[in-house]
């Protein structure tokens, strides 16, 4: 009786736990464009255009990128610039799994990761290293 | 159980040593048993456990000369050699001084004597054939009763006390002859 | 001197080698016996959902376990929630970096690049 109870507790915290994470992504309220402090709209200027067309989880992730923009140092600020298009421009499967590559690799030892990236822009010279 | 197995795992690799004479089997079959025993068995009362322990360690050591084969060749060698056979003309505990000594040692000499004696005791042990040693070291060394050590070696009580007296008398012999008295 | 009293003589000295075991043979059989303690102690599944070493297990008396049987998948969603909070304090950050590290975004699609995370390492 008391396993059932405790089974059943279980079990709806999962179904409230488990779609909850995905559920709450789609129902991410968009923020429309005008709506972005000046600054966002000015780190954000390369997706401009399809900003408005973002579902609001995407929209988020990118102000969540956005915010760090002024904390970075001018490599940074100048690959993210170059980058965020591209980034926006690719698939919710495609950034997913670039995410999980890029986690994939931080869980490597840092020797590894160095050489590992080496060897991919050795391999890969025409796309170079930001900025170009 | 954690009590059990500090003070019994030092005798019970000397145990293992004596009888594969071979240090690094000898701490693998320990730590198995160990394991065994806390796998197993860590819910039993703490008087239970020096038989159970004895049973694993024994089964452990029986499965290693099952594996390893290069102990019976050893053994028959002895045997034939005179060690732990039946022929005794007359019975060494019967002429074995008595002299106590285990006190702590004083002079250097002294306790490079005791290391000596300490050496010969070991390598008489060693030289016993495996089921001499196994029922001398349970019945006098882990004091188990005749029925218990018959159990472990899956023998009769006759049997474990013809084994105990034999080796009792082979030792005495070896010892002997090394002038050695206890 | 009969068989038990010469036996009674030599446990002394076989006590006394055992105890003059080498030192790093005594510390290998210490390890070994902290390997088995703690192998007795190896954690149960409770409903199959939480897991407590056999000896917690056994301590704690039905009469508490039970009860907190109850509250544990909560507790634990708890915790999930709070270490979730802890570890992704926003979902920008990862993002972030993507843009910003020096390897391309194609290099995180690509599949060569993708296999090497998996190759051993020597």
């Amino acid at each position: 009786m008391v396993a059932r109870t405790a089974g059943l507790i279980a079990a709806l915290v999962l179904l409230v736990l488990a779609p909850g994470t995905h559920a709450r992504d789609l129902k991410t309220p968009q923020t429309p464009w005008y709506n972005l402090s000046s600054e966002q709209q000015r780190v954000l200027a390369p997706v401009a255009s399809e900003w408005d067309r973002m579902p609001g989880y995407q929209q988020q992730r990118l102000l969540g990128a956005a915010r760090r923009y002024p904390d970075m140092d001018p490599t940074h600020q100048q690959r993210f610039e170059q980058r965020i298009r591209e980034w926006a421009s690719m698939t919710p499967d495609q950034r997913k799994a670039a995410r999980e590559t890029f986690e994939g690799l931080r869980r490597l030892p840092p020797e590894k990761q160095y050489e590992l990236r080496e060897r991919w822009l050795r391999r890969h010279p025409n796309e170079g290293r930001y900025p170009r | 159980m954690s009590d059990f197995l500090v003070a019994v795992e030092r005798r019970a690799f000397k145990q293992c040593v004596l009888s594969v004479q071979d240090e690094e089997a000898a701490l693998d079959i320990v730590q198995d048993a160990m394991m065994r025993l806390a796998e197993k068995y860590s819910n039993r009362p703490a008087p239970e456990l020096p038989l159970l322990f004895q049973r694993i360690l024994q089964n452990a050591i029986r499965d290693h000369f099952r594996r390893t084969r290069v102990r019976s060749t050893w053994t028959t060698l002895l045997s034939s050699l005179g060690f732990g056979g039946d022929d005794e003309d007359a019975d060494p505990l019967e002429t074995l001084e008595v002299e106590v000594t285990s006190s702590v040692p004083a002079t250097p000499a002294e306790r490079l004597e005791q290391s000596q004696v300490m050496a010969a005791i070991e390598e008489a042990v060693r030289a016993l054939p495996e089921r001499q040693r196994q029922a001398f070291m349970l019945r006098y060394w882990e004091e188990l009763d005749v029925g218990e050590t018959a159990r472990i070696m899956r023998c009769s009580e006759g049997s474990v006390k013809t084994h105990c007296s034999r080796a009792t008398h082979a030792l005495a012999k070896i010892l002997r002859s090394k002038g050695i008295t206890l | 001197m009969n068989e038990k009293e010469f036996a009674h003589r030599l446990k002394p000295w076989l006590d006394r080698s055992a105890a003059d075991v080498g030192e790093l043979q005594a510390t290998r059989l210490k390890a070994a016996r902290l390997r088995a303690l703690e192998a007795a102690q190896e954690p149960v599944r409770l409903l199959g959902l939480v897991t407590v070493s056999a000896g917690t297990a056994r301590t704690l008396r039905y009469s508490v376990v039970q009860p907190t049987l109850l509250w544990l998948p909560l507790a634990a969603l708890l915790a999930a929630l709070a270490f979730q909070s802890l570890r992704a304090p926003d979902p920008g950050e990862i993002d972030a970096q993507l843009l910003t590290q020096d390897l391309p975004l194609n290099a995180y699609l690509d599949r060569d690049f993708r296999a090497w995370l998996h190759e051993p390492q020597g």
